[in-house]
Order: structure tokens, then C-alpha cells, then sequence
């Protein structure tokens, strides 16, 4: 039984190398490339918040991950379900690998579900189809809702700070306003309904006042740092040095919810099979432990440390335009959706929804060329992955079955 | 190498190359200027080593907008639309065009074919066609930063100011176009050949403001169609 926990554990700290390797980009490029922050910093960064949004926050979508799609407990053996979750989670693992070789956009989120999928439907349990009717929305919605708060935090800021006669005195209360919405989304999504939450007993009235506090606590320090360090004198650049801070915090508040929202992916299947091992049950009621959100913060700081990096250069040499005002929308833009679809439990892309963000702003005729085709190919890629995971998770499956 | 879609999502934006060329453009007439002149002078040595230099401007002037049409694929998506943007690149590579074509012209050295009365009025042409190079690379310098500014009414006013530049130097230059066609019949001794030789030169270095202007006008339309 052990050697199955294992090798599931192998195979999603491969999964979640992978996410390191390829979506830290999403956080630290922008900021990189505007020369915000350097690449060592950026690694650290993104480290620690992924590790963080991992850890704290990671449970909701593993739960969804672990037994939302494919309920366990309505398998007949235990086996089954070990070898269904192993065969998802190896599935997923190759798909990506594939893709990453031919240089597909394929994304982790897509290919996990599809292998579950496929796990659900060859191993005759029941698929809860609602489950997935929400994902598939949330998978259509999380780029759109992206595109759309990118395009409209753009546009107040165009407005009230580029077009105005006074930028720098409307830059020392629009950029803290954004950043005290970030910080409320943040706060909220430690306190509310999570571990953290009722281990300090607080109620999700008494989470939304302490939330609230802490984003008008930011706001306000917000505030004084700017009048402290910028003075009233317009220029462009002033204004862009402004968000250059503002733009180091929006990062981490990606790589914090990319952590959250993804980690799923790798340890959702490897929770599912440590129940089994655990009890010897196919308990539907076990939460996700502690440790393995662990093992998974730190396969994706692998992934950075090693690959990521190098994505993040690829990524930031292309995008030396991309000026931190654009930089901060799209990341808060992306952010916020990823967390709130990490509060609800819905597993997303988080690269879709950054690709979404970058299309808003764009709209908003805040970057110079952006090349469409990109989302032709990322729609494509969709239609191809479900399938594909699914079909290698029910071949692997069989294979599995007839060895054993 | 990666299956982030962000590694190309972003392209390089034609607004730096088309400044870059606008400026080839100016180099290759302010050296034609200086060709002109040592026409007249009949130096023609220092004039040949000056046309041949127009030219290469002309063909580096031709490499780069080959290279800015590969740069701008179907699926782009800018501030302004691709059609535009292809238009405006299309009319300014006409006036380095006519600059090469000048040059060729002058290399054929029949500078005793051209009326002396004419000589005058043909230099200030050229001279005002200096000027007309030099607002129109401002004007796409102003355009670029209407575009990073998002359309912001002050950089469209400079834009349109360095416009009406242009436009109102191609006026000058049509009177004085007007006056040496009004004067063509009193050279009714000139042999065809040095008239044609003649005319030919004053319809090109009319011409290069014609499309200068032209090529402005397309940036106008760039900065006011929402």
C-alpha cells in the first residue's frame, strides 16, 4: 500500500515541478522585465508566496481536486480508487510533458480534471457532473471576469491619473485604493471559512470586519509611503515609479494565489490515495493534511529555482515595454479572480487568467501589440487536453489493472 | 521549452521601426539636398559618393519595412488598426522612394541642360523639402508618444502642430512650382531632351513633399479615429 503513496507522492512532486517551472512566469516576468525587482529576488518571492498560497490557502481547490469530481466513496475497492487517482495524476504528468516538448499551451488544471475524468469514467463511479459543469464555467469565466476587471482598473487609472492635471496627487490615493482591495482579498482568503480561521475562532462576519480593517490599515500606510518618498512633480516616469512598488506587490499577490489555486493540481490525487493508505477507507470526509500541501508548496519552489527562471527571462526580454502601471493592472486583475475561484473551490489556469488580464488592458489600448493568435491556440488546447488526459488515464488505468 | 502562452502573447510593436525609418528617410534627403547642390556646382565626384549613399539609404529604407510587414501577422492587436498602420508604412517608404529616384536622375550629370532662371526656384525647393523631412520625423516621434500615452490630448496637439508644418512647407512648395510651369514657355529654345531632363527633376523634388504630406495625413487619421 505504502509504495502506491509513494509513488503518487513522486509523481505529483513532478507535477507540481512543472507548475513551478512553467506558471511562476505569470507573477515575477512582468516585474522582472519592467526591472522592478531582479531574477534572484523574483525566485525568492515567488518561493515563498507560492509556498505561502500553497500552504494556507491550497485547501478548497484540493478538497474540489481530492473527491469533488470523482466522489471515492462511491467506488466499490480501494484499489480502484489507488490506481484511478495514480493513473490521473500519471496521465496528467505525461500529457504536460508532451506539450511542453511540442510547445503546446496546455494548461495543469486542464490536464488533472480531464485525467480524473477519465478515472471517473472507467472505474464506473460516479462523476459529479455538476462539479464539473462549474469548473468548465470557471474555466470560460476566469479569463473573461480577468479581461474585463483588467480593462476596467485600467481605464480608472488611465482616467483619474494620466488623463488628470494633477497625477501625482491622484496616483497617492487610486494606487492605494488597489492595493488595499488586494490586501482585502488576501486577508479574506486566510480568514475566511479556512483552518486558520477557526483555529483563532473567527466567525465569517467578524473575518469580512478584520479583512476590511487591515486593506483601510494598507490604504492608509499606502498613502503616507508615497507622499513620504514622490513629490508633486508630474512625470510620467514619477507616476510609473510609483507603481514600480505598487507593481512587487501585485506579483506576490499572483505567485500567492497561483499557489493556492494550483497546488491542487499536483497533491489533490496524491490526498485522495493518502486516505486510502491512511485509514483503509474510502472516507469522503478526511481533510487534506497539512503535510502534503507541504510536499507540494516545495515541488513547485523546485520547479521555479531550477526552470522557472528561465521562462521568467523568456517572458520578461519580450514584454521590456510592458511599463509597471500595465504590470500592476494585469496582475491585480488576474489575481483577484484566481483567489476568489481558489475561495469557491473551483480550480482554474492560472496563466488563462492572466492571458485574460493581458487582453483587457489591451482593449483598453494600454500595450502596444499583443498577438491574438495566442488565444486561438489556448482554445484549441483546450479542446484537445480534456480528451487526451482522459483517454491516457483510462489506457494507463487498464494497464495497471491487468499488471496487478 | 515552456507551455506558458505569455512567451507569446506579446510581440515587438512597429512603432519604434516605423520612427527608425521615418529617420533613414530624413538622412537619405538631407543628403540629397547636399547632392543637389554639388549638381549646380558641378562637383561631381563628392556628388556620385552622396547618391550612391541615398541610395543604400533607400534600400536599408526598403529592408525595414520588409521587416515590419513580416512583424505584423493577422492576429495583432494594437491601439490602432493593423490596415493603418500597414498604410502609413506603404506612403512613408514613397518619399525615400523619390529621393532614390532623384538621385539616379542626378547621376545621369547633365547639369548644362537645366535653365539657369530655374536653378534658383529648384534649390529653394529642395531646401524647403529639408524642412518638410524634419517635421514629418517629429510628427512620428509625437505619434509614438501618443500612442504610449494612451491618446493624450496634449501629445495629439503636438502631433497635429508639426502636421500642419508639413502641409503648410508643400504649399509653399506648389507656388513655386506653379511659378517655374507658368515660366515653361519661355524656353521654347531648349532642345526636348534637357526639358524633359528638367521637368523631370522639378516633378520629383515637388513630389517628395507631395508625399510626405501624403504619408502625414495617414498618420492623422492614425491619432483621431477612435
Amino acid at each position: 500500500m505504502l509504495i502506491w503513496l509513494i509513488i503518487a507522492v513522486l509523481i505529483g512532486l513532478y507535477m507540481a515541478w512543472n507548475i513551478g517551472a512553467n506558471d511562476v512566469a505569470n507573477s515575477m516576468a512582468s516585474a522582472v522585465g519592467a526591472k522592478a525587482i531582479t531574477m534572484k529576488q523574483a525566485i525568492i518571492i515567488a518561493g515563498i508566496l507560492n509556498f505561502l498560497g500553497a500552504v494556507f490557502v491550497g485547501c478548497h481547490v484540493t478538497e474540489t481536486v481530492r473527491k469533488g469530481i470523482v466522489d471515492p466513496s462511491s467506488l466499490g475497492s480501494s484499489n480502484i480508487v489507488i490506481y484511478g487517482a495514480l493513473s490521473a495524476l500519471l496521465a496528467a504528468s505525461l500529457w504536460i510533458t508532451i506539450a511542453t516538448w511540442k510547445e503546446l499551451p496546455v494548461s495543469t488544471t486542464h490536464s488533472i480534471v480531464g485525467g480524473l475524468l477519465g478515472f471517473g469514467l472507467v472505474a464506473g463511479g460516479a462523476i459529479n457532473w455538476i462539479k464539473v459543469g462549474e469548473i468548465t464555467a470557471a474555466w470560460i469565466l476566469s479569463p473573461v471576469f480577468g479581461c474585463a476587471l483588467a480593462f476596467v482598473v485600467f481605464s480608472i487609472l488611465h482616467h483619474t491619473i494620466f488623463n488628470s492635471k494633477h497625477p501625482i496627487k491622484r496616483c497617492r490615493i487610486v494606487a492605494p485604493i488597489f492595493i488595499g482591495l488586494a490586501f482585502f482579498t488576501i486577508a479574506l482568503s486566510f480568514l475566511f471559512k479556512t483552518r486558520l480561521g477557526e483555529t483563532l475562532k473567527i466567525s465569517e462576519g467578524t473575518a469580512i470586519f478584520y479583512s476590511g480593517t487591515i486593506s483601510i490599515l494598507a490604504m492608509i500606510g499606502c498613502y503616507f509611503l508615497i507622499s513620504k518618498f514622490y513629490s508633486d512633480t508630474f512625470d510620467v516616469k514619477n507616476v510609473e515609479s510609483v507603481f514600480k512598488w505598487a507593481q512587487v506587490f501585485t506579483s506576490c499577490y499572483v505567485a500567492f494565489s497561483q499557489g493556492a489555486n494550483d497546488v491542487a493540481n499536483a497533491i489533490g490525487p496524491v490526498a485522495t490515495i493518502y486516505t486510502i493508505t491512511k485509514t483503509n477507507e474510502i472516507s469522503s470526509c478526511v481533510e487534506v493534511p497539512f503535510f502534503l500541501l507541504v510536499i507540494g508548496g516545495f515541488g513547485i519552489v523546485l520547479g521555479i529555482s531550477t526552470w522557472g527562471y528561465k521562462v521568467i527571462d523568456t517572458v520578461g526580454r519580450k514584454i521590456t515595454e510592458l511599463t509597471n502601471t500595465r504590470g500592476f493592472t494585469i496582475e491585480f486583475s488576474a489575481a483577484t479572480i484566481v483567489l476568489i475561484a481558489s475561495k469557491m473551490g473551483l480550480p482554474v489556469s492560472t496563466t488563462h487568467a492572466v492571458v485574460g488580464s493581458v487582453v483587457g488592458v489591451g482593449l483598453a489600448r494600454g500595450l502596444k501589440a499583443i498577438d491574438l493568435r495566442v488565444i486561438k491556440n489556448i482554445v484549441i488546447s483546450w479542446a484537445i487536453t480534456i480528451p487526451s488526459a482522459a483517454l491516457m488515464t483510462i489506457f494507463i488505468f487498464k494497464m495497471l489493472v491487468v499488471i496487478t | 521549452m515552456t507551455t506558458n502562452p505569455l512567451t507569446k502573447i506579446f510581440i515587438k510593436s512597429p512603432f519604434d521601426p516605423i520612427v527608425e525609418h521615418a529617420e533613414i528617410t530624413k538622412k537619405a534627403i538631407e543628403k540629397l539636398n547636399a547632392a543637389f547642390t554639388l549638381f549646380f556646382e558641378r562637383d561631381y565626384s563628392k556628388m556620385e559618393e552622396l547618391c550612391k549613399e541615398v541610395i543604400d539609404l533607400e534600400t536599408d529604407a526598403d529592408n525595414l519595412k520588409a521587416k515590419m510587414r513580416e512583424k505584423l501577422p493577422s492576429g495583432i492587436f494594437m491601439p490602432v488598426s493593423r490596415g493603418d498602420i500597414l498604410d502609413l508604412i506603404n506612403h512613408q517608404d514613397k518619399i525615400a522612394d523619390q529621393a532614390e529616384n532623384l538621385a539616379q536622375w542626378l547621376l545621369i550629370k547633365e547639369t548644362n541642360s537645366i535653365p539657369l532662371k530655374m536653378i534658383e526656384y529648384m534649390k529653394k525647393i529642395m531646401d524647403i523639402n529639408v524642412k518638410i523631412a524634419e517635421a514629418y520625423v517629429n510628427a512620428v516621434k509625437e505619434f509614438k508618444d501618443v500612442i504610449e500615452t494612451i491618446f493624450m490630448k496634449k501629445e495629439i496637439n503636438d502631433v497635429m502642430k508639426y502636421i500642419k508644418t508639413v502641409e503648410s512647407l508643400e504649399g509653399e512648395i506648389d507656388r513655386i512650382q506653379f511659378t517655374l510651369r507658368n515660366s515653361f514657355f519661355d524656353f521654347k529654345e531648349i532642345d526636348p531632351v534637357s526639358l524633359y531632363y528638367t521637368t523631370k527633376i522639378i516633378d520629383i523634388i515637388s513630389d517628395i513633399s507631395d508625399k510626405a504630406e501624403a504619408s502625414v495625413h495617414r498618420i492623422r487619421i492614425l491619432i483621431t479615429k477612435r
